[in-house]
């Protein structure tokens, strides 16, 4: 037995177009609003339209090559040559014209709805084909023989455009599609309010003494780390950017000097690269050691405690992890990185 | 010999066994057969008490997904049907508190001017803002949208579309989520020299119910879920004496029937 709910009623009056959230927009603004036709699927059709909108738009590319003189031994004779070292910052545009959807390990059979339809177990079968945008930036290192030649910037201008969904509807504005600039130089960082999820009430219970209570009392324990997880990652959602903006201040602050600067930029994208990669990776990389962290966030929320000093250490974390191979060539020792960056963001690791 | 007679029983017994068991099978067949040929058709029982229902009659089409036999579904608009434990029962996840039209605006949250003057601090009158309204804490039928690892996919690609693109963003989620906000946000916009133009972008779930005339998108009322839709926009709009929202450029509803409610009209 089951109860399916159901809204939308397939009707041919129309009732609604004035009262609607579009009529207002397409009434105060000339804004181009985008929308879609009907249930909306959360499956990897709609999170490859999201992605392909969200995108578009016009990519500043920027190709950074910095030339360090260095003195190089050479192993077998012993003899001192005069070199250079050249890191290459690269921006790089990738498209790709998928037929199936990018995220095809996020589409089952189980479609959930962004209405109010129940989930039932649908099919949905994804026949269109999206654009996908993928923005990367690569960092190599080289090192030459000779004299450094003069380092320079090259920028360059990239237009990618939407795929048009054949649920997807457009009102307002008509003519051209609108052009978002994506900048990654001076980004602005958002600002956050707000919880992204909600505990349930807590409710306070007497369970008694006996066996009975105990073993209810032990269900509402487990039932409370569950939803402990859930905390955590609404908790890494609030505080990414904090974070991540933190750690990027203190890079600044720290390669200031003009003997320095050139260490920001390569610094900045090998952690865009590898731990900055948006909020949900950060929970990915928290899911692979899950046990540990839920443990630390039960002491720490028993201790009166807030989270987002874990979720600090989780990306201190994520920065040895995953970001250790090329943050050495920076002459960086992983222990004194992870000391100043547990200074800066507050957090004790001991 | 005694052995081959023994043999020859046993070999007896075993043919007699496959022969009943095949009987019994082919018996049993027959009879799930037999019984299958008598299903009906599950009956469609509509909840008449309620005036406002339309839309449905008895006959109308349905499919079910449900591997067991269903001989009775109950159609009902509202969230009040009974289910008395025969079949199946199809309502509406509209709950009698949820609030709508100019009911619907909800609270202005206390640090939202605070809250923009710091996002915008740093741009100047080209700058690009960015809101973003994310209420993937509703919780329908227990599960709210930020439970699911897709829409933290989404909420993702939202985050780094607002970090990217705009100049200065906002990130609303929660009891932040109200139309009170969304429409005095665009207005502090409207009226500040140093934003160019606006951005919007809005999470959440969609309701389209003819029947019950309810209609809009989910956000957070004063202490309920608001059915939020172009009369509680407007009834703000008026209140806040906005004229137009020049700088409104982009505006995304990535979320169910947005489109068919305003299509309805045309």
């Amino acid at each position: 037995m089951f109860i399916c709910h159901f809204v939308t009623w397939v009707g041919k009056k129309e009732i609604y177009g004035n009262s609607s959230v579009v009529a207002f927009f397409e009434k105060f603004s000339d804004a181009q609003i985008l929308t879609y036709e009907g249930e909306t699927y959360l499956n990897g059709d709609y999170i490859a339209s999201v992605q392909s909108v969200l995108s578009a738009g016009t990519y500043e590319l920027i190709e950074e090559h910095v030339y360090l003189p260095v003195e190089i031994i050479d192993n077998f004779t012993g003899e001192i040559v005069e070199g250079y070292i050249e890191f290459r910052v690269v921006d790089k545009i990738e498209e790709t014209n998928s037929t199936i959807n990018p995220y095809e390990i996020y589409d089952g059979n189980d479609n959930v709805t962004l209405g109010l339809r129940s989930r039932f177990k649908r099919r949905v079968v994804s026949r269109r084909a999206y654009k996908v945008t993928l923005h990367r930036k690569n960092v190599k290192v080289v090192i030459h023989r000779g004299d450094p030649p003069k380092s320079y910037v090259k920028r360059r201008v990239k237009h990618v455009s939407y795929e048009v969904v054949s649920k997807r509807e457009t009102f307002g504005a008509r003519g051209s599609k609108i052009s978002f600039k994506h900048k990654y130089e001076s980004r602005g960082i958002p600002v956050v309010a707000g919880r992204f999820w909600k505990p349930p009430k807590n409710e306070r219970k007497c369970f008694g003494d006996g066996v009975t209570g105990k073993i209810e009392a032990s269900v509402v324990e487990v039932r409370k780390v569950i939803l402990l997880v859930d905390e955590i990652f609404d908790t890494i959602y609030k505080y990414y950017y904090d974070i991540k903006s933190a750690v990027y201040r203190w890079i600044d602050e720290t390669f200031n000097a003009p003997w320095n600067k050139w260490i920001r930029s390569p610094v900045k994208t090998t952690l865009d690269n590898t731990v900055f990669r948006g909020a949900n990776f950060v929970i990915s990389f928290a899911k692979r050691y899950l046990k540990t962290i839920v443990s630390v966030a039960y002491s720490m929320v028993k201790a009166g405690k807030a989270l987002s000093g874990l979720v600090a250490a989780l990306i201190i974390a994520a920065i040895a992890k995953c970001a250790r191979g090329i943050l050495k060539y920076f002459s960086w020792t992983m222990d004194k990185l992870l000391g100043v960056l547990s200074k800066v963001l507050g957090v004790d690791l001991s | 010999m005694k052995n081959k007679l023994v043999a020859g029983i046993l070999i007896l017994i075993v043919l007699l066994l496959e022969v009943s068991t095949s009987r019994l099978i082919a018996t049993n067949d027959g009879t799930i057969l037999g019984e299958l040929t008598r299903v009906k058709k599950p009956e469609i029982y509509i909840d008449s008490f309620d005036p406002h229902f339309r839309g449905f009659t008895n006959g109308s089409p349905i499919t079910v997904w449900e591997e067991k036999l269903v001989s009775r579904v109950v159609i009902s608009p509202t969230s009040k049907a009974s289910n008395i434990g025969q079949g199946i029962v199809l309502n509406s996840s509209i709950r009698e508190d949820w609030v709508t039209g100019i009911d619907a605006t909800g609270r202005l949250s206390e640090d939202t001017k605070e809250i923009f003057l710091k996002s915008v601090e740093n741009i100047n009158n080209t700058g690009v803002l960015v809101l973003a309204f994310l209420s993937t804490d509703i919780e329908i039928l227990n599960e709210s949208l930020f439970c699911d690892e897709r829409t933290r996919i989404v909420v993702d690609e939202i985050l780094r579309f607002a970090e990217e693109v705009g100049d200065a963003s906002i990130i609303l989620t929660g009891n932040y989520c109200t139309a009170m906000n969304l429409v005095y946000l665009l207005w502090l916009a409207e009226e500040d020299r140093r934003v160019g133009e606006v951005y919007l972008v809005i999470l959440t779930h969609g309701v389209l119910n003819e029947t019950l005339q309810i209609h809009g998108m989910l956000m957070h009322g004063e202490n309920n879920v608001a059915v939020v839709n172009g009369k509680t926009l407007e009834h703000l709009a008026k209140k806040l004496r906005i004229e137009y929202l020049n700088r409104l450029k982009f505006v995304y509803l990535p979320f169910c029937n947005m489109g068919r409610e305003k299509r309805n009209l045309r």
